[in-house]
């Protein structure tokens, strides 16, 4: 029987438990919000989702960067899974963000800076993982999407300030949010245990997808190889 | 509550279709290299 490495089954045993641990403490221990009753719990998600979506992208930025120094495909294998989970969280933060908004706004969706620039940095990102289905040369589809990376990441903050510096109709920050923010110590408490859960699914999900991209580039080189002694051979 | 159901609902079912594709794309992509390993062996 094939055996598996250590560590991704540590992880993924730690991550089941912490899963179960985030669900017991969302339905049996976060109090009930008086205004928005239980769809606020919504938020449990929503917010650990974003801010690992955030994650993804920073390592993005620092991967795109260290690939472009060193030219080194691990980098660019890390830029890549990082940008393809970043993705994924995203367009739940872009699901789960409504399912919450129309009960408790009425509607669906409103252009406003938060949401408007969250939609942007998903519609880069998404481009970023379109420039490499469409290239073909693997040196240049690596630089062009390291570009892309690097340059896309403006979005990031503007994203994350946009609730600090502009009137929105997304809620205000409720943690570091200055003198009026601030969360029940049974919500933050549950917050943190989700955004910790929700980096460890991430960090499980970014190994996986690295690891993939590792045995896809090994694969190319092996075809390159195979291609260039049968070159070789028909010339001789 | 059926609110709360249909955000969670989505959330799970994404994060596990997304794992299920990643260990079906690990799979492929082990057996395609165990197969151009041998493949290359028996050439040499």
């Amino acid at each position: 029987m094939e055996s598996r490495p250590r560590a991704p089954m540590v992880l993924e045993a730690a991550l089941f438990m912490w899963m179960a641990v985030s669900l017991v403490l969302i339905f049996f221990y976060a109090p009930v919000e008086a205004q928005m009753g239980i769809v606020q719990k919504i938020f449990y998600f929503h917010v650990p989702l974003a801010w690992n979506a955030f994650v993804g992208f920073l390592i993005v930025f620092i991967a795109s960067f260290r690939y472009l120094a060193t030219r080194d495909p691990k980098w660019d294998a890390r830029a890549l899974a990082a940008a393809e989970v970043g993705v994924l969280f995203t367009t739940l933060v872009l699901i789960t963000g409504p399912i919450w908004a129309k009960p408790v706004w009425g509607i669906w969706w409103t252009w406003d800076s938060r949401l408007t620039l969250t939609f942007v940095m998903w519609l880069i990102y998404l481009g970023y993982l379109m420039l490499r289905h469409y290239v073909e040369s693997p040196d240049r589809r690596a630089v062009l999407a390291a570009v892309v990376g690097i340059v896309g990441f403006v979005d990031v903050p503007l994203v994350y300030f946009a609730i600090r510096w502009w009137r929105t109709q997304h809620p205000q920050p409720v943690l570091m949010g200055g003198q009026d923010s601030g969360l029940d110590p049974k919500m933050a408490t549950t917050l943190w245990v989700c955004s910790a859960t929700f980096l460890l699914l991430f960090t499980v999900m970014f190994r996986r997808r690295v690891a993939i991209e590792r045995m896809r580039q090994e694969l190319d080189a092996f075809r390159e190889e195979a291609e260039i002694a049968r070159v070789e051979g028909a010339r001789s | 509550m059926t609110w709360l159901f249909a955000g969670y609902g989505v959330v799970w079912i994404a994060l596990f279709a997304y794992i299920v594709r990643l260990s079906k794309m690990q799979r492929e992509l082990k057996d395609e290299i165990a197969a151009l390993k041998s493949k290359g062996s028996e050439v040499r």
